[in-house]
């Protein structure tokens, strides 16, 4: 966290506590997004439909998700963004 | 359209959810017995939960048009301790002629232990010796793989199962077909983060059919809502399955797996082969 610009409030909990707060959560967004490009899949047309560059464009936001450290937020939606 | 909650736990719930329940053609629903949140300090708590589920809770349900129903059992979390379990086993048989007690449940595993395996097994055949339909929990989270197919390698090499005759709940996509395989019937859970979405559950229609299916909000005093099993109507319905198969999924399937208990009231609005027949 140390490479983070820091200008509001300092976080009261630990990463820890966070993320038992939140794992649950992540998990099951996580999941729905596994079982939505399921049902996307299972329709007559759905080997077309997931080839669509928005599935593609959110199979690059995975992928940033595991290297990029700080802002996963910010890059998923500049990822989205109209340029 | 009549709905049929086939799994929740109304002693935790207030009369306020049976008025919503009612609200939104809730006819009948159905109570397995479960940890109270907390260990019970003795046999007699449980005798008093009993008497709760099969006397207290019908009276309050009826002021709703609501059928209730209960399932009797020593349940998963508490079965660690055998021999309050096998006390609490001891007097469930007085408890299985009441008349709204529909079998043996919420039986099962918590966290996969072997003294949570004996107990189920002892009630696995409590169950059998008294001809009664058996109502399963599977474990939570990353124990739900390994539990169930510990408790479907015990009922396949049982001689005496009649598979029909037993539902395993809170199934997910990695459950399903290895208990729709072996000729169970599989119930799934709508809960807000730790088991299905309403979506997911429509999902599995869609990949397994309507066979042996069910869904269920299994409201308890945890995080859940009765309102989850009509966010499922909505789903089916939003996706553009057809009325029929709607009214299969929540109310016939329901009568098809209870009504094998005389007595379970409510009667399907058709016969089961016209139901699961594949388009």
């Amino acid at each position: 966290m140390e490479n983070i610009e820091r200008a509001g409030l300092t976080p009261p909990k630990k990463g820890k506590e966070i993320l038992d707060m939140y794992y649950l959560e992540a998990r099951s967004h996580l999941l729905e997004t596994a079982a939505i490009l399921d049902r996307i899949e299972r329709c007559d047309d759905g080997n077309k439909a997931v080839k669509d560059p928005r599935i593609k464009k959110l199979y690059e936001i995975c992928e940033m998700l595991t290297k990029e450290k700080t802002n996963r937020a910010e890059q998923f939606l500049k990822m989205l963004s109209i340029s | 359209m009549k709905i049929i909650e086939p799994h929740i736990h109304m002693i935790a719930r207030t009369t306020q959810d049976y008025e919503r329940m009612a609200r939104m053609h809730t006819v009948a629903c159905c109570e397995p017995a479960f940890w109270a949140g907390y260990d019970r300090t003795s046999a007699k708590a449980f005798h008093d939960y009993f008497t709760h589920i099969t006397e207290f809770e019908p009276t309050r349900a009826a002021q709703y048009g609501i059928d209730h129903y209960c399932w009797i059992c020593m349940n998963p979390k508490e079965a660690e301790n055998i021999e309050l379990s096998r006390e609490v086993i001891s007097f469930i048989p007085e408890f299985l002629d009441k008349p709204n007690v529909l079998g043996i449940g919420e039986i099962g595993l918590n966290m996969n232990t072997k003294n949570e395996m004996t107990i189920f097994e002892e009630q696995v055949e409590l169950a059998l010796s008294h001809d009664q339909l058996i109502w399963i929990h599977t474990p939570h989270l990353n124990d739900k793989l390994k539990g169930t197919k510990m408790m479907l390698d015990y009922l396949n090499g049982h001689k005496g199962i009649d598979p029909e005759k037993v539902t395993f709940d809170h199934s997910e996509e990695h459950t399903l077909k290895m208990i729709l395989d072996s000729g169970f019937w599989a119930s799934m859970t709508i809960y807000p983060m730790t088991k299905n979405s309403a979506s997911r559950v429509i999902d599995a229609v869609e990949v397994y059919g309507l066979e042996r299916l069910l869904a269920d909000a299994s409201g308890d005093w945890g995080p859940s809502d009765p309102g989850t099993l009509h966010d499922a109507v909505f789903e089916m319905k939003r996706r553009g399955h057809r009325e029929k198969d709607v009214e299969t999924l929540f109310y016939n399937n329901p009568c098809y797996f209870l009504g094998q208990c005389d007595k379970f009231k409510p009667e399907p609005l058709i016969k089961k082969q016209e139901a699961w027949a594949r388009l």
